[in-house]
C-alpha cells in the first residue's frame, strides 16, 4: 500500500494556499492513514482510531461537558470515514480530524444548549469528577489557541512533542501556546507563581 | 514552573503534577473502535429514508393533480367545451368578429382581408385575434384566467411545490449517492 499513488503523488498545501508537489516519502506513521482511505480497512481504521482518540477527546472536552464527550469521540471518527477520500494529503490528517472535531463539538454544543440537556458534572455527585469540572472551567475560559492544547497536556496527559505531531501544529506553537496558557490557568486557578 | 515537566514530563513540577492529578477523573478511556459496518448501513438508511419521503410526495402530487382534473371536470357547465378547449388561455380574448361586418373599411387591406377571415384560410400574426371560422357555427367560450377559482389555483400551487420539493430531494439523494461510490 505504501506504493499507492496516493502514498506517492500527494500535494503539500503551503500556508499562502498554493500547492506544492512533493516526492518525498511518507513517514510509516501515516501507513494506517494511507491503508484506511484506500482499502477501508477497519483494521487500519481501529489502528488510527487508537492513536488519535486521546487527542480528539482532548478537543472535544475543551469545549463539550465531560458526560457528552465520550460519545462525540465515536460521531468524530465515523464523520472521519464517510469523509475519508476527501483528504488529499495524510501528512494533513490531523489538522483535518482536529477540524472534524471542533464542528462536532460545536454541532453537539448547540443541540444540546436547544434542548437544555447540558448537565455538567453536579458536585457531590463525585467529588473528584465535579472538582475536575471545576477546574476544566478554568481552562475554558482561556482564550482558544491555549485551551486544546492545555487540555491535551493536563488532561489526556500528552507530551508537546506528540501534541505537534497529532495535531500537526508546530512544536514551537505547542511550547508556546503550553507556556502561556499554563501561566493564564495560575493565575485563574490562584495558584502561585 | 519547570518547562522540561511541561513540555515532556521530564522531571518534576509539583504544581503541574497536581493538575494533572485533579483532572485524571476526566482523562480518557480507551475504547473499542465504532464498528465501520454499522456507519455503511446508516448511509443506506439515511438513503432510503430520503427515497421513500420522496416517492411518496410524488405519488401524492400526481394525486393531486388527478383529483384536480377530475374535479374540473363536473364543475364545468359544458364537458364538450372542456374537451376542445386549450390549457393556457390567451391573456386578451376579442369578441368573435361577426362574419358580414357592416361599415366600411378604413384600408384597403381590411376589404381584402374580411371574406378570407371567414373562410378561416388567412391565420393573423397577432394572437390575440382568433379568426371565425363560420357565422353560423356555436361560439366556443375560451376560459379566462379569471375564472380559474381560487381553489384550482391552490390545488395547482401545492402540486408544484409538491413537485418541486420531490425534484430537490431527489437531487439531494443523487448528489449524495455519487458522492459516496467516489
Amino acid at each position: 500500500m505504501a506504493d499507492s499513488g496516493f502514498a506517492q503523488n500527494y500535494q503539500l498545501v503551503s500556508l499562502a494556499g498554493d500547492t506544492v508537489q512533493t516526492d518525498a516519502p511518507l513517514p510509516p506513521k501515516y501507513a494506517a492513514i494511507v491503508r484506511w482511505k484506500e482499502t477501508g480497512d477497519e483494521e487500519a481504521f481501529g489502528e488510527v482510531y487508537r492513536g488519535y482518540a486521546a487527542m480528539v477527546h482532548g478537543v472535544l472536552l475543551a469545549k463539550l461537558p465531560a458526560d457528552h464527550v465520550q460519545d462525540a469521540v465515536q460521531e468524530v471518527f465515523l464523520l472521519a470515514h464517510r469523509n475519508i477520500n476527501k483528504l488529499r494529503d495524510p501528512r494533513a490528517f490531523g489538522g483535518w480530524l482536529v477540524a472534524i472535531a471542533r464542528n462536532q463539538a460545536a454541532s453537539t454544543y448547540r443541540s444540546r444548549r436547544e434542548t437544555d440537556e447540558i448537565t455538567e458534572d453536579v458536585p457531590g455527585r463525585e467529588d473528584r469528577r465535579a472538582e475536575a469540572a471545576e477546574a476544566l472551567a478554568a481552562i475554558r475560559s482561556l482564550p482558544p489557541a491555549y485551551r486544546e492544547t492545555l487540555v491535551m497536556r493536563l488532561v489526556e496527559g500528552l507530551t508537546g512533542e506528540e501534541i505537534a505531531s497529532l495535531t500537526g501544529l508546530s512544536p514551537d506553537s505547542v511550547r508556546v501556546n503550553l507556556h502561556r496558557g499554563m501561566n493564564l490557568l495560575r493565575k485563574s486557578l490562584g495558584i502561585g507563581k | 514552573m519547570n518547562e522540561d515537566y511541561l513540555w515532556d514530563k521530564t522531571g518534576s513540577d509539583s504544581g503541574i503534577e497536581d493538575l494533572e492529578e485533579l483532572f485524571a477523573p476526566l482523562r480518557y478511556i480507551p475504547t473499542a473502535p465504532p464498528a465501520l459496518r454499522v456507519a455503511k448501513p446508516a448511509q443506506a438508511r439515511w438513503l432510503t429514508g430520503w427515497l421513500t419521503p420522496a416517492a411518496g410526495l410524488l405519488t401524492a402530487a400526481t394525486l393531486l393533480l388527478a383529483v384536480g382534473i377530475n374535479w374540473r371536470v363536473p364543475n364545468q357547465g359544458n364537458t364538450s367545451e372542456l374537451a376542445t378547449a386549450p390549457l393556457s388561455v390567451p391573456s386578451e380574448t376579442k369578441p368573435p368578429m361577426p362574419a358580414q361586418q357592416p361599415g366600411p373599411p378604413s384600408t384597403p387591406r381590411q376589404i381584402e382581408e374580411t371574406p378570407r377571415a371567414v373562410t378561416a384560410l388567412h391565420v393573423p400574426k397577432s394572437r390575440s385575434v382568433r379568426p371565425v371560422r363560420t357565422a353560423a357555427k356555436p361560439q366556443v367560450v375560451k376560459r379566462d384566467k379569471t375564472e380559474i377559482t381560487e381553489e384550482e389555483l391552490q390545488a395547482y400551487q401545492q402540486v408544484m411545490l409538491a413537485l418541486s420539493i420531490a425534484s430537490d430531494k431527489l437531487k439531494i439523494v443523487s448528489e449524495a449517492a455519487n458522492g459516496s461510490e467516489e
